[in-house]
């Protein structure tokens, strides 16, 4: 089904257009939660809450931007929205952010995340890594995130959130950058 | 022995190749549920709230007891306090041999 058909046929409230937009999306957004949640019950709650905004803001959708773009749009600000919540809940982080060092990485033993589709020989370093993403400011999470896991180009990352490429190619920089920092200090004290 | 940059390289490059995660299979029909029905509302409680529920109505129940059988202003009235106690906690005994 062509993607104007789709969006047309979605806008009617047709059953089979909502089974197609499962089929080419369900794994689209449960991915792009579950990397930014890194948490595979978050990831399934969100990805459910994505299907009921896309069922309900659907007659809103203007078809400016591509289905797909919009689509990871609302997976992102779903996503973003939980981790906020979560992190208003954490009253004593505050106090650790203050006095405790913003780039000490220590992998804890309670669940390390293990993405799934990480290669065997890659899934301790990816645990450390997905630790120390968890860490960046959240725009820069959102775009390393997206671009590792979806592989996304800059310019369609650009479209989902909703800035220019340039800003997209300065939030890389700056997430390698820091994570750079992070897995350095987590060698130093680690891996010596 | 790994130098520092290479293993900051390497674990950089360990998201690489990285496969989609697959979901359940039934998500797309939890999705439809709570488009028609809502999102569930979970309730929970903690165990030790419900100890504690219970303790407190343990120690009501004791106070009410203890204050009927032995605080009276009669000695001989004890006797008595003791079953009009057991009535008033298990008259419904009464009722169902009836």
């Amino acid at each position: 089904m062509k993607e104007e058909q789709l969006i047309g046929q979605l806008k009617e409230g047709n059953p089979d257009a909502y089974r197609e937009l499962s089929a080419q999306f369900t794994g689209r957004i449960y991915n792009t939660a579950l990397g930014l949640l890194q948490n595979k019950e978050d990831a399934e709650d969100i990805s459910q809450e994505v299907f009921a905004e896309i069922y309900q803001s659907v007659s809103q959708f203007t078809g400016r931007s591509k289905l797909s773009t919009w689509v990871y749009r609302i997976t992102v600000q779903k996503s973003l929205e939980l981790i906020r919540s979560r992190n208003r809940k954490k009253r004593t982080g505050i106090l650790f952010s203050l006095f405790g060092k913003e780039d000490h990485l220590t992998l804890t033993n309670t669940s390390p995340f293990y993405h799934p589709g990480v290669k065997l020989e890659n899934k301790e370093r990816a645990a450390i890594l997905f630790q120390a993403i968890e860490k960046l400011p959240v725009n820069q999470r959102t775009a390393f995130t997206l671009h590792k896991l979806e592989n996304l180009s800059y310019a369609e990352l650009a479209e989902v959130m909703g800035v220019s490429v340039s800003s997209v190619e300065s939030l890389m920089f700056r997430a390698k950058q820091n994570l750079r920092k992070l897995l350095g200090n987590y060698y130093d004290q680690n891996e010596k | 022995m790994e130098t520092k940059e290479n293993w900051i390289n390497k674990t950089l490059e360990s998201l690489d190749d990285v496969n989609r995660a697959e979901s359940d299979p039934l998500l797309f029909n939890k999705a439809l549920q709570r488009i028609q029905y809502g999102k569930p509302t979970i309730i929970s409680i903690r165990s030790s709230m419900i100890w504690r529920v219970a303790a407190l109505i343990l120690v009501l129940i004791s106070f009410n007891v203890i204050t009927m059988v032995y605080f009276t202003k009669t000695p001989g009235d004890s006797q008595i306090n003791v079953k009009s106690v057991a009535n008033e906690y298990f008259s419904y005994i009464d009722s169902i041999n009836l």
